[in-house]
């Protein structure tokens, strides 16, 4: 981008209109959350806010899900591109679903709103926000855009202020929640309207030359912290590779993740031109850069460091179009999530051999939840849980255990369902939900503990998962050892556990019978000879690791008689 | 009596336009977001769902749980609409009571279908 001279920022208003940036996006986000209707936005947190300067660099973001990090502002500068700044205009609310643009599904609705300023546009509020229901087949695997529901290209929802009523229209009558998606329309406007008071409020307050000043000072500021941690890593390039398990139609065909990374003094590349070409299914995304992006902030910034372009100003990705994670049309992307998370893993398991202080083993990367639905027996209602989401293991560090049963990395915050409830609320009893013994890799540094649960159908259910690294289960590094994949199985009335090859699966359990869910661990951190025998120890005795793993992989000897631990006791 | 008969001949025919609406669509109940996968309740699904509970819950009727097995014995026949075409053609064999306790029982289970549809 060509740059004009810069005006010397005023610290002191520079620091207050970071402060105020990070302030508009968090109450953006509050107010998303709060007049949504949608349980997916106000609790699930799929979504992102956003204000973006006058060429669509980020200026601050807040995030709903990590993997959102990047995306919007490329759909805020594909709107400018399209339209050209002079036929953007004030009261304008431009709009797109495309998933070619956005890198996601079509139930991604993006607004944004052109913030003016003496007659020219000086920023933009924008709101991207997951809809139930964006209209397309529920059959299954999708394999083509078409199947997948409404695409709305770049158009302008309101025009000098005047809604465009056909295209509300044509939006609400090809969605199945009608009722609900207005409402989220509704809340994703507002919160976009919260970043434009902020925005005017910021320059009334301080004037525009102040204003963009200080821009630019927090965005060198922040390009400057981001080089000098790449400058601290050694130059080199580095490659690594990892698979995901099938696409869902091409099933037990692995699909590679290939990534290199080079880093040369400040600057870092992300090259992703071996990726898998995409997919039949519908695990296509356009998220590569975002993934790159996504890692290369964790490696280069504190995690609650503020988010703004200057962050990713070192950083350069090499992404050919028509890869798994630069999808072209027609190409299916409907479960666009899945993949990009072992992506992120994959360029930190390339850069174990450079920075290995500074990246994590791999993850158990799949939310492993089922979809298991119903009629309740009490009242002959239809009934529907989104079960699971157990949370997993992740990668050991170079210095640290992996963190036990925590939610994959693109989900966040994101909440489960207490137990209690569950069996509240749905003919489901919960046998148990607990850590799943030997699923953390081993190593110097364990890899977190998956978890495994078991919940018995009361009565007839309907069970369908499509989890995914179930055949290539996260990673070890520095001599590490792998964990435990995530596993789909079902118990019958006899107690037979069948544990399947494929995380996708759909069945009917009768009355009795149970599904299994189990989730991966993390890898392990180095050699685990090197661990610490106290550590071991207390793994043992926590019902973190078998005996059988305390003496042949550990090397524990006659693990029993030290580890005090009673039989058959269970971590809970 | 003819009265009722007719009504409830009417009710079934509603009954089936509510259920063939809702049915067929199947339902989505997020689209895979972030935090899902796909998931979605496809419509042949809900009818078997629906028809087992059915067999399920009026144990206690032997007339009415002996018509739904004569539905249940073929897979054409083993279909909601089918039951309830049949109801509303007059040609069941069901007493009055157990044709008003099945469908207000049904009801209930598309009433809460709906709901899910919006």
């Amino acid at each position: 981008m060509k740059k004009t001279r810069k005006l010397k920022a005023d610290p002191i208003a520079a620091e207050l209109i970071r402060n105020s940036l990070v302030a508009a996006t968090e109450e953006m986000k509050s107010v998303l959350m709060r007049t949504s209707y949608n349980m997916i936005i106000y609790e699930a947190l799929d979504f992102t806010v956003g204000l973006f300067d006058r060429h669509g660099q980020t200026l601050s973001i807040g995030l709903g899900l990590p993997m959102f990090i990047r995306g919007m502002s490329d759909v805020v500068k594909a709107k400018l591109a399209h339209w050209g700044e002079e036929n953007i205009h004030p009261g304008d609310i431009l709009l797109t679903n495309d998933a070619y643009t956005t890198g996601a599904h079509l139930n991604h609705l993006t607004f944004s709103i052109p913030i003016f300023h003496k007659g020219r546009i000086v920023a933009f509020s924008t709101c991207m926000a997951h809809w139930q229901d964006i209209g397309g087949i529920l059959n299954g695997v999708t394999t083509d855009i078409y199947a997948e529901g409404l695409q709305i290209p770049l158009v302008k929802y309101h025009q000098r202020g005047v809604l465009n009523e056909e295209m509300r229209e044509l939006i609400l009558m090809n969605v199945r929640r009608r009722d609900r998606a207005a409402g989220d329309l509704e809340a994703q406007l507002s919160a976009c309207r919260v970043g434009v008071k902020h925005i005017e409020e910021m320059l009334n307050r301080h004037g525009e030359a102040t204003w963009q000043a200080a821009l630019d000072a927090i965005m060198d500021h922040t390009e400057a912290e981001a080089r000098a941690m790449v400058k601290r890593m050694p130059d080199g390039v580095y490659e690594a590779e990892s698979f995901m398990d099938d696409d869902a139609v091409d099933i037990d065909q692995p699909v590679p993740i290939r990534v290199k990374v080079i880093v040369k003094g400040d600057s870092m590349t992300v090259d992703l031109s071996r990726m898998s070409p995409q997919v039949k299914g519908f695990f296509n995304s356009g998220a590569g850069v975002a993934c790159a992006q996504v890692a290369f902030k964790c490696l280069t910034l504190p995690t609650d460091h503020p988010i703004n372009d200057g962050n990713f100003r070192p950083l350069k990705v090499i992404l050919p179009k028509g890869t798994v994670v630069s999808a072209l049309h027609p190409a299916p992307m409907r479960v666009w999530m899945t993949y990009p998370m072992t992506l992120v893993d994959t360029i930190f398991k390339a850069l174990a051999q450079a920075i290995p202080e500074s990246v994590i083993a791999g993850h158990h990367a799949d939310l492993v939840i089922a979809n298991v639905n119903g009629f309740h027996p009490r009242d002959g209602k239809l009934w529907i849980y989104l079960g699971g989401l157990i949370g997993g293991g992740w990668g050991a560090k170079h210095n640290e255990d992996g963190v036990n049963v925590t939610v994959c990395m693109n989900d966040g915050d994101t909440h489960n369902g207490p137990s209690e409830q569950v069996e509240n609320k749905f003919p489901l009893l919960v046998r148990y939900y607990r850590l799943r013994e030997d699923s953390g890799g081993a190593g110097q540094f364990r890899g977190g503990l998956g978890a495994e649960a078991e919940v018995v159908a009361l009565s007839k259910v309907n069970y369908q998962t499509r989890i995914d690294r179930v055949n290539h289960p996260p990673w070890g590094l520095q001599g590490g050892h792998s964990a435990m994949g995530n596993r789909v199985g079902m118990r019958k009335k006899d107690g037979t556990l069948t544990l399947y090859n494929s995380g996708k699966v759909n069945m009917r359990l009768d009355a009795g019978e149970a599904y299994v869910l189990h989730s991966g661990g993390g890898g392990g951190f180095g050699d685990p000879k090197k661990r610490d025998k106290d550590a071991v120890l207390r793994d043992l005795r926590l019902g973190y690791i078998s005996q059988e793993t305390a003496r042949k992989v550990y090397g524990l000897k006659s693990a029993t008689s030290q580890s005090g631990r009673q039989k058959n006791k269970r971590a809970p | 009596m003819k009265r009722s008969k007719l009504q409830a001949q009417t009710q079934a025919l509603m009954l089936c336009g509510r259920w063939l609406r809702v049915s067929r669509r199947g339902l989505a109940m997020g689209g895979s977001c972030g935090c899902s996968f796909d998931p979605v309740i496809e419509s042949g699904q809900l009818d078997d769902l629906l028809f087992e509970h059915c067999l399920e819950r009026f144990t206690n009727r032997p007339p009415l749980q002996q018509w739904l097995k004569t539905h249940a014995a073929k897979p054409a026949t083993r279909r909601i609409d089918r039951l309830l075409q049949d109801l509303a053609q007059g040609t069941s064999p069901l007493p009055v009571a157990d044709t008003q306790a099945f469908m207000q029982a049904l009801e209930v289970s598309i009433a809460s279908i709906e709901e899910h549809h919006g």
